[in-house]
């Protein structure tokens, strides 16, 4: 009764997260870390990573951290568009992560699945906060390595992608990353954002609508036909 | 002009996908510390649950004590059953409880002489 209030309650970040905060034993530990396939088999699956790490195994952290964080950093990268919003966000999951770890009831739900709620729940209160975003005042990746032209224009259509990404309205951004970018099916997705499937299809489909407005306008620079 | 259809998309999502962004190494190293800064405590090795039998022998000390326990109990028996000669006669009578043996605790302890 007890672990899932407090799952929810770090995922919401509420009350009772600062007070397991302060109440969660803390220790600095000087193990020397060895390297490990983080995802090969013989790593465990994240619920036994969990539960090997809330009982002290710091090689359990090392591999949950490998594994994890380029997911919970790329969601936060593409929703936010800013690279130092996106490290803080991702801290403050990963830090929710290991918190809720002693807390941890394997089986509940996916831990992967739990984090991207948190890392979405993190975008939705720091997206709240800003003014609207205008397309033009996006600045875009730049990238001078040299590369073929086919290479150099998927670039460009990325780079598009991510700037019209950041002119819909944050619920259906989250969808189309979470969908189309992250690769997630939309019962995953509806379980994350905490809404029915059929709702996430909507998000999505307004999403992609919103999406073929903005990139509407510079279709002849990045190389597709009119019909 | 009309929007991008979805196939259109796929190839926005598509190269997006395959730029995906990398934490900066920092990063990684950051939360990794984090992960280990707010590590419980590791769990103390399960100590087995002790019987009765556990729990009166290490009361005594142990293997050892119980050793010294039954030579003194055996010592104790011999010495009750087959008293030396060397033991004096109110030892004697005392246990065979043929007669009454007398013990005055006080004597002529000379009690007075530690008063006050």
């Amino acid at each position: 009764m007890l672990r899932p209030l407090v799952a929810a309650q770090l995922a919401t970040g509420g009350f009772l997260t600062r007070v397991i905060a302060t109440l969660g034993s803390r220790r600095k530990l000087t193990n020397k870390m060895t390297p490990m396939p983080f995802e090969s088999p013989s790593a465990g699956t994240d619920d036994a990573l969990m539960a090997r790490y809330a009982h002290g195994d710091a090689r359990a952290a090392q591999v949950l951290a490998a594994r994890l964080t380029p997911n919970v950093y790329a969601h936060a990268m593409r929703v936010m568009g800013n690279a130092a919003e996106a490290e803080d966000i991702c801290q403050e999951a990963m830090l929710r992560l290991w918190k809720i770890a002693p807390h941890w009831r394997a089986g509940d739900a996916k831990v992967s699945t739990w984090l991207y709620r948190v890392t979405a729940n993190l975008c939705t209160d720091r997206l709240r906060r800003r003014q609207p975003v205008n397309l033009e005042t996006i600045p875009e990746p730049t990238d001078d390595a040299p590369g073929a032209e086919e290479g150099l224009q998927a670039k460009a259509r990325a780079s598009a992608l991510h700037a019209a990404l950041q002119t819909l309205p944050e619920r259906q951004r989250q969808a189309i990353v979470l969908r189309h970018l992250e690769g997630l099916g939309n019962t995953e997705i509806a379980a994350i954002m905490e809404l029915g499937t059929r709702a996430v299809e909507s998000l999505i489909a307004r999403g992609k609508r919103g999406l073929a407005t903005a990139l509407n306008a510079r279709k002849d620079e990045l190389g597709y036909k009119d019909d | 002009m009309t929007d991008p259809t979805d196939d259109e998309l796929e190839l926005f999502f598509s190269a997006a996908r395959q730029t995906r962004p990398a934490p900066p190494p920092d990063l990684l190293a950051r939360v990794e510390a984090q992960a280990l800064q707010n590590m419980p405590l590791p769990l103390a090795q399960a100590t087995p649950v002790q019987g009765l039998w556990s729990h009166i022998l290490n009361s005594l000390g142990g293997w050892g004590g119980m050793t010294g326990l039954t030579a003194a109990t055996a010592a104790g028996i011999l010495l009750g059953v087959y008293p030396p000669d060397f033991l004096s006669d109110n030892f004697s009578v005392l246990i065979s409880g043929s007669e009454t043996f007398f013990i005055d605790p006080q004597g002529s302890f000379g009690f007075e002489s530690t008063e006050g």
